[in-house]
């Protein structure tokens, strides 16, 4: 536990996870051993270089990967062990996903977009939860286009809608500003922190960006597959400089 | 540039072997029917020289020449040069079988001389005497060596022989040679009088087949008497039964047409996908330096090389294919089919002439449209996002194919049968035309129209589906195409086919009230003139009447074939379409006219006719025009009398095609009665019992051996279009992997992500289907409205049971050709699958 958590929950955890891409010489151990809880209502950062496990690790939070040694727990569920009808209800009602390639349905409206998830688990929308969160993305004038005729900018703030409008337990966010200008970049993260701050969600972010990072109340840095240390509000000084202390 | 194609091929196998697999099956279908269309013709071919085997000069008749009797036979054997020589002859032999029942059959003599034999000894030995028998080997099965066969002489005489051994010879292709081989003697004993058709003949060493001729002419030196050689022989006995195989021969290359064309569109919607997909990576090519030409020719020589390999597989394979469809034929026919597998040229460059142009002519189309967009473009945009929608030019087209299609349509009803067919044709194909070019217009509407229909049932698979199959609808409508086409001809063949058996059957299903029908086997021998008596009396019928076709004299109208019947058979036996008149019954001086004799004469109802022979004329008074179709056994010919009128109305001797019909009386039940009328029909050896409905299937029997060699064709047809809706789902799914992985990630099961394309795989299945039947049907339709004669009806009937089962068969078929790639979707792991860009 972490000085600044200890009085909030812990919303998602890993214990002792191994996981290894590949195998024999070239198997690589992309999470070596790591041990984490993330608090629920904050939002977190996992920050390092290319090739730290960053991804790999929030792939396994959210149940997209299996591990192979150790535990991964969203709220009291243990993910591992789960069947994949199991995991799959788990990814639909209680983890929302924001990708860096936004990852929306090019076929579809914006709105039929972000109702995706709840159809696919047949769920009713609530709507006076949907219009707070279009609203806070100001995306109302969109919802009747397709992804196609949106911005870059406006793709990844349906992508976080969608994240958001099935109220999950936690919002994985994997580079969620990578493919975007720092303008539309800051709009996304903005909105990620005021999910947490006013409407209480619980946030992970996978980012190599300082700047991102700085959004976050907490930081995580992952180096070679192990937690390399712990940044409390991180600021984007502070990030670059841990950064550079992996380096040497 | 070859180096990067060569890396292209090794890079991307699964994509590639899908094609080539499109490919392959493609070409193997091409071939098949090439390969099948040769077979018929091979077929013929071997059967000819066989039946000419070691003929050298064949001796026959022309037209009002002297019969070939002994005394000529004589003559050609004393003529130098000749080494042997035969006279065949072919007698109509019935044979009886076990229970007591003439079967139609035909006995020819054995020649002496063992070369000029055409036949193959495959068991027990050839007869040695007048009282011994060999059959041919199919028609011996019940038939044990040793025992008695007993056939019926043209007297109607039983004679018995000993079976002492069985023959083979190639598959009967029209030929009509006899299954019954007996000693010239025994022969002359069956058939007393009867001379020979033929008399061949071989030549010593030495002398020539020409030469041979000139000598055997020279010594004949007869009127009416020609000589030809063997081999001219065999190119005559071709010619006379080529026009049936050349209409087979027809029927098989019109076929390897729509198989080159379902090919076509198969290989060229699976290699426009795989190009497609590759536009990011022709793109970069682009960037780094490559010219336009170079990616182009690249994709090209590429497209070549998997074309041709593919090519060669599926040539051979369509080897494999034919075979199997004579063996299959063969078994379905019940005997052992000879199995053709002629390999032409023609077969060989169509086959490839398909799989490597079209292979090449898919790829250019795609390839050219990537090498126009600028590189760097095409990188940035994201290709999956792109959807083709159809234009404005597609929409213009399939009207103008439509107005051209109905106007050709409207013609073809008002034009004669000639035109008619050219004009149906025309019409039928810019029919298809019209569906195939409006096809991507109407693709999206109508799966998302289908989609809304289902969701309610499957919820959002049915959703998903929908959209997906509306993202590209040129590729959808693309898949569908081909099914489309397939089923177009089943349908088009099945529903004509029906037609034709409808009005076939028409003739006995209207006209005739009997329950049975006794005819003779052998034609030329009346039956008892007592049996109708006989039958009359067995318990539970309620009439027997006999009935003749003959020849009469109508005076100055001319001579027709008719038919007499004893009057009070009309209306209880026999009740044809009156449509003018009376014809409740037939009394003597009175005449019924058919609709054709009425047309062909102007006689109407009250008119006089003067029949019968010109010194003493007999009048007869129209009651009656009525409308008749053929049944045999109950025909009505052109004209009908009573039975009494017969002596004094038909020419000398011209009666044939006597029967009596039997009624029974009503609620019996037919199959009761009949072991009884079997034991009536004992003192009459010669009489064959049917009932209705064992003409109705003797109607439909040739009709039904084509038709099952074409539902096997056009289901190779169909079974190519369902391959190709597998091969498009499967790249779709490959192109769509990150989608999937989405949609996974999102929350929809691994069950949800099967069902969605299974649910896309039913819906273009749905609408290929459709659109074929009801091409096929409307084309059905206007051909049997064109085709349709007076002679010879064709009615338009639905056979809904077959359609049906086409229709479930597609829709049952499409969850299959999904299961594949559905599966292969399913299984993509999710973090690969959201990485793949």
């Amino acid at each position: 536990m972490h000085g600044n958590t200890v009085d909030s929950p812990t919303a998602v955890g890993v214990a002792d996870v191994v996981k290894v891409h590949g195998r024999g010489d070239t198997a690589v151990r992309a999470l070596d051993q790591v041990s984490l809880d993330f608090p629920a209502h904050r939002f977190t950062a996992i920050m390092g270089p290319s090739g730290a496990g960053k991804s790999t690790l929030v792939h396994c939070l959210a149940g997209l990967d299996t591990v192979d040694a150790g535990r991964v727990r969203i709220g009291r569920t243990d993910l591992t062990g789960l069947s994949d009808a199991a995991l799959t209800r788990l990814r639909r009602d209680r983890v929302g996903f924001v990708f860096q390639s936004f990852n929306l349905l090019p076929t579809i409206t914006a709105e039929e977009n972000v109702l995706l998830g709840l159809r696919l688990a047949g769920r009713r929308p609530d709507r006076a939860w949907f219009d707070t969160v279009v609203d806070a993305l100001g995306l109302r004038p969109r919802l009747r286009h397709k992804p196609g005729e949106l911005s870059g900018g406006q793709q990844q703030r349906v992508a976080c809608a969608r994240a958001l409008v099935g109220r999950p337990d936690v919002v994985f966010a994997d580079e969620p500003t990578g493919s975007l200008d720092s303008r539309s970049g800051a709009g996304v993260l903005g909105f990620l922190r005021t999910s947490v701050r006013e409407l209480g969600q619980t946030v992970v972010m996978v980012t190599h960006d300082p700047v991102a990072a700085s959004y976050a109340d907490h930081g995580v840095l992952l180096a070679d597959g192990r937690v390399a240390a712990h940044l409390p509000r991180p600021t984007a000084d502070a990030v670059l400089t841990a950064l550079a202390g992996l380096g040497a | 540039m070859l180096r990067t194609v060569v890396a292209g091929l090794t890079a991307r196998p699964r994509q590639l072997l899908l094609s080539a697999v499109a490919i392959a099956l493609g070409v193997a279908f091409v071939s098949g029917a090439f390969v099948l269309s040769d077979a018929v013709d091979a077929g013929l071919r071997e059967a000819v020289a066989f039946e000419t085997r070691g003929v050298d000069a064949s001796i026959g008749r022309t037209r009002g020449g002297p019969d070939l009797e002994d005394q000529v036979l004589a003559d050609v054997r004393r003529v130098p040069g000749v080494a042997a020589a035969e006279g065949r002859t072919t007698v109509s032999a019935p044979l009886r079988d076990a229970a007591g029942r003439p079967q139609d059959s035909a006995a020819t003599s054995l020649p002496a001389d063992e070369r000029l034999r055409p036949f193959d000894l495959a068991e027990g030995r050839f007869p040695d005497n007048a009282g011994e028998v060999v059959m041919e080997r199919g028609t011996a099965a019940g038939h044990p060596l040793g025992q008695p066969v007993t056939v019926f002489g043209q007297d109607g005489r039983l004679h018995s022989f000993t079976l002492v051994g069985t023959f083979d010879r190639p598959a009967e292709s029209g030929i009509g040679a006899a299954p019954l081989v007996l000693l010239p003697e025994a022969l002359h004993r069956l058939e007393p009088g009867a001379g020979f058709s033929e008399i061949v003949a071989r030549a010593v060493p030495g002398v020539g087949q020409p030469q041979l001729v000139a000598d055997i002419t020279r010594a004949l030196d007869r009127q009416g008497i020609s000589v030809v050689t063997g081999r001219e022989a065999a190119a005559q006995l071709l010619s006379q039964i080529a026009p049936d195989s050349a209409e087979a021969a027809g029927f098989f290359t019109a076929f390897a047409v729509l198989a080159m064309i379902v090919a076509a569109m198969v290989i060229a919607n699976s290699f426009t996908i795989l190009v497609t997909q590759r536009t990011r990576e022709l793109a970069l090519l682009r960037c780094v330096g490559a010219g336009r030409r170079q990616v182009f020719a690249g994709v090209l020589a590429e497209a070549s090389v998997v074309g041709a390999v593919a090519s060669v597989v599926g040539l051979f394979g369509g080897l494999g294919v034919a075979a199997a469809l004579q063996a299959v034929a063969g078994a379905l026919g019940g005997h052992e089919a000879a199995v053709h597998v002629p390999l032409t040229a023609r077969t060989v460059v169509a086959a490839l002439a398909v799989g490597v142009l079209v292979t090449a002519l898919a790829a250019a189309l795609p390839a050219w449209t990537a090498t126009r967009v600028a590189p760097i473009e095409a990188l940035r945009t994201p290709v999956e996002g792109k959807s083709a929608r159809a234009g404005r030019s597609r929409a213009v087209s399939a009207v103008v194919l439509l107005v051209v299609g109905v106007g050709a349509a409207v013609f073809a009803l008002r034009a004669d049968v000639q035109d008619g067919a050219v004009l149906s044709i025309a019409a039928m194909v810019a029919l298809l035309g019209a569906m195939l070019a409006v096809g991507p217009l109407v693709a999206g509407p109508v799966v998302r129209t289908l989609g809304t229909l289902c969701s309610p049932l499957f919820g959002l698979p049915a959703k998903l589906a929908a959209l997906n199959a509306d993202r590209n609808p040129k590729r959808t409508a693309a898949s569908a195409a081909a099914l489309t086409i397939g089923l177009a001809v089943v349908a088009l063949v099945t529903t004509v086919t029906a037609g034709v058996e409808a009005s076939r059957n028409r003739g006995l299903d209207q006209q005739v009230t009997a329950d049975f029908i006794v005819t003779s086997v052998i034609g030329t021998r009346p039956l008892p003139a007592t049996l109708a008596d006989t039958l009359a009396a067995v318990p539970g019928v309620a009439i027997a009447a006999p009935r003749q076709s003959f020849s009469a004299d109508l005076g100055a109208h001319g001579g027709y074939g008719m038919t007499a019947v004893r009057g009070d058979a009309l209306g209880s036996l026999l009740r044809p379409a009156v449509l003018s008149g009376r014809l409740d019954r037939l009394d003597a001086g009175e005449l019924a006219v058919s609709k054709q004799l009425a047309e062909e004469t102007g006689l109407a109802v009250g008119d006089t006719v003067r029949a019968g022979r010109r010194d003493s004329p007999v009048p007869l008074r129209v009651v009656a025009v009525y409308d008749g179709g053929r049944v045999p056994g109950a025909d009505l010919g052109l004209g009908l009398v009573d039975l009494g009128q017969l002596p004094a109305v038909a020419a000398e001797g011209s009666g044939y095609d006597g029967s009596v019909l039997v009624g029974l009386v009503a609620g019996t039940d037919a199959e009761e009665v009949r072991p009884v009328l079997e034991r009536a029909l004992s003192d009459a050896p010669l009489a064959r019992l049917n009932s209705v409905a064992d003409l109705r299937d003797q109607l439909a029997a040739p009709l039904r051996s084509t038709l099952d060699l074409l539902w096997a064709l056009t289901a190779l047809a169909v079974l190519i279009a369902f391959a190709g809706i597998a091969n498009t789902l499967s790249l779709s799914v490959l192109e769509r992997t990150r989608e999937s992985a989405l949609l996974r990630a999102l929350g929809l099961t691994r069950g949800g992500l099967r069902a969605a394309l299974t649910a896309e795989s039913v819906f273009v299945a749905l609408l290929g289907a459709t659109c074929g039947l009801l091409l096929g049907v409307g084309s059905a339709w206007l051909i049997s409205r064109v085709a349709s004669t007076d002679a010879e009806p064709v009615l338009f009937t639905l056979p809904w049971g077959r359609l049906g089962v086409l229709l479930g068969a597609a829709v049952l078929a499409a969850p299959l050709a999904a299961l594949v790639p559905a599966r292969r979707a399913a299984r993509v792991s999710l973090t690969a699958g959201m990485a793949e860009q």
